[in-house]
């Protein structure tokens, strides 16, 4: 499990905190979404969680041990694929798999293997300078699988796929979350958090304003309303009820319903609730 | 070590599609055929007469010109030694900016024992002259192979932040030790083989070939060592460039020495390359200075270089944030 205690991250050492007071845990087994617009410090706390950059207030704990206190062979239970994609260029997409895949002292998966969940088996032997950014993409989060992680940390891994490639990347991710690894998805795709995480939360300005599973989110920022869409004289129309108003029944006994629409509330629409911002990438 | 070995092994890769690589391997090919072909072996046939004035000094190279001022005209010109006497019996000895010891040395040649019979002998171990062009062959190894690790290692690891690779590095099991070591131990290996080419085409075969490679993996090492640390505060290959350049001129200075071996002072021995030239001119020439100054040089460049890259390449490029 990673546990996140209040942490706070300032840049200029002036008291300027781009993120502030962020706590959280992410299980094993289990998908975190992080929610935000661009620059709201997703990318921040995802580089303390990794060590990329020191942690200067509060604790993160890989099992109940601090980050400072790990030793690099820590790093071979940690998988990270970045926003922009980062590979050797010069490399194919295979010798980018093998290159790291030899740094790691614990079994690792077949790179060609991985190529191929990840649609780049045909591309393997192409160097990376000739991928375009989605295949890119892929291979990035290829690499960061390549050492079964059991700690994934993935920012926006959907970004620039195309629909089929985007659902088998989402395939994927499951898969290791039915592994047992935690995984901690940082993104501003509603779908995407929607498909995939069992808690998201939500981070504006620095701050998380609201945590918890999309369900339950939707339960309780979401509208309790049913539509019913019906045909009147040959034209289609409808009516939103409360859920729990007597009067629906008798309304869909009274009419000739075509559809019957239950009004959930969308991520977005929670996000624009809880913050007064839309999320926008 | 199979990680170390697995870094080594796709840095050459990397290598071989850097066209910086590709620029000094010709680069090389070129040394080696100036060298044997463009720069003659010798450079006796020049004249270097002696011009005097208002002296009797006379030998079968002195020139008598009319006045001091035809005097120091000649030697500016000639760039040779003028012998001007002076009304109370003196000589000045004008000289074209010959350092202190030299002139010293011909002034007392001059006029110590003018009856002897001067002879000329080269003081290395084969008691042979060395011919001009093959001489300067430790320039080259110094300047060009030894430091490929300095240039292309910097060259890779700007890539690798320029591509955003590094942060992966960052978050993989790598400690410093492994991605400095396979660094090194690959473009010491390469500096041998170029170093070797050169020796084995400009001076043959008849030198400590087991001393040389010692020499050429350490000083490689040294100068590879040095350049990640350097490396390291740069983010681009622009701004890193003009930086490298003059960094590489400031360690050519000791060529000064090498030309002019009686100009040595102390900032300009302990530039690394100050011993290494000297130390190829030992081995591939038997010239008489001691290899163990140039041992405890080296031993010493390269632990500090080592601690020093360790350090910053640790704590600025690789940190992984748990300080």
């Amino acid at each position: 499990m990673i546990t996140v205690n209040s942490v706070y991250h300032d840049y200029g050492g002036k008291g300027n905190y781009a993120v502030s007071d962020i706590s959280f845990s992410v299980e094993s087994g289990k998908i975190f979404g992080f929610l935000g617009p661009s620059g709201a410090g997703k990318s921040t706390v995802q580089n303390i969680m990794t060590g990329l950059i020191p942690l200067q207030r509060g604790e993160v704990l890989y099992d109940g041990r601090s980050i400072k206190a790990l030793k690099t062979k820590f790093f071979n239970q940690i998988g990270v694929s970045f926003e922009q994609p980062n590979v050797y260029a010069k490399l194919t997409g295979y010798e980018n798999l093998k290159y790291f895949a030899a740094l790691f002292s614990v079994p690792t998966h077949n790179p060609m293997e991985l190529l191929d969940r990840v649609g780049l088996r045909d591309s393997a032997h192409k160097k990376a300078l000739e991928y375009s950014k989605g295949m890119r993409q892929r291979l990035t989060l290829a690499r960061a699988l390549i050492n079964k992680p059991k700690y994934l940390f993935l920012d926006e891994p959907t970004s620039g796929l195309d629909p089929s490639t985007a659902a088998s990347v989402r395939e994927l991710i499951r898969e290791q979350r039915d592994g047992g690894a935690a995984v901690f998805l940082t993104t501003h795709s509603m779908a995407l958090a929607d498909s995939l995480c069992d808690t998201v939360a939500f981070l504006d300005n620095g701050k998380i304003a609201a945590m918890d599973s999309p369900e339950v989110l939707k339960r309780h920022y979401g509208k309790r309303l049913v539509t019913v869409v019906y045909n009147e004289a040959g034209n289609e129309r409808s009516e939103s009820f409360d859920m729990n108003d007597r009067a629906l029944a008798e309304f869909l006994l009274s009419v000739n319903p075509i559809k019957i629409h239950s009004q959930e509330a969308t991520l977005e629409e929670i996000f624009l609730c809880v913050t007064g911002r839309e999320l926008k990438s | 070590m199979s990680g170390i070995l697995a870094l080594g092994i796709q840095d050459f890769k990397r290598l071989l599609t850097n066209a910086l690589f590709w620029v000094i391997t010709v680069t090389l090919v070129l040394i080696i055929t100036l060298i044997n072909f463009a720069v003659p072996e010798n450079i006796s046939e020049e004249s270097y007469g002696i011009f005097t004035y208002h002296t009797d000094y006379y030998a079968d190279q002195t020139t008598a010109v009319n006045s001091e001022e035809e005097l120091r005209q000649a030697v500016k010109e000639h760039g040779t030694i003028g012998l001007l006497g002076n009304d109370d019996g003196s000589i000045t000895i004008l000289n074209p900016g010959l350092s202190e010891k030299t002139v010293r040395a011909t002034m007392t040649m001059l006029y110590s024992s003018s009856d002897t019979y001067v002879e000329v002998e080269s003081i290395n171990e084969n008691n042979a002259a060395i011919p001009f062009n093959k001489r300067m062959t430790p320039v080259f190894i110094c300047f060009e192979a030894l430091v490929i690790g300095f240039i292309l290692g910097g060259a890779l690891l700007l890539s690798e932040k320029e591509e955003g690779t590094i942060r992966a590095m960052r978050i993989a099991p790598v400690g410093v030790d492994k991605y400095l070591i396979s660094k090194t131990v690959l473009f010491s290996i390469i500096a041998v083989l170029y170093a070797l080419l050169v020796a084995f085409f400009c001076v043959g075969f008849s030198f400590s070939v087991h001393r040389f490679i010692l020499l050429s993996f350490f000083g490689a090492a040294v100068f590879s060592l040095i350049g990640f640390a350097f490396t390291t505060f740069f983010r681009d290959m622009s701004s890193w460039f003009f930086s490298m350049a003059l960094l590489l001129s400031i360690n050519m200075l000791p060529v000064v020495a090498y030309s002019e071996p009686s100009f040595s002072p102390f900032w300009l021995r302990v530039i690394p390359s100050y011993s290494l030239i000297f130390a190829y001119e030992n081995i591939l020439f038997g010239m008489g200075r001691s290899m163990l100054p140039t041992v405890f040089t080296v031993a010493g460049w390269g632990i500090g270089a080592y601690l020093i890259s360790r350090f910053v390449v640790g704590r600025y490029l690789l940190s992984k944030g748990r300080r």
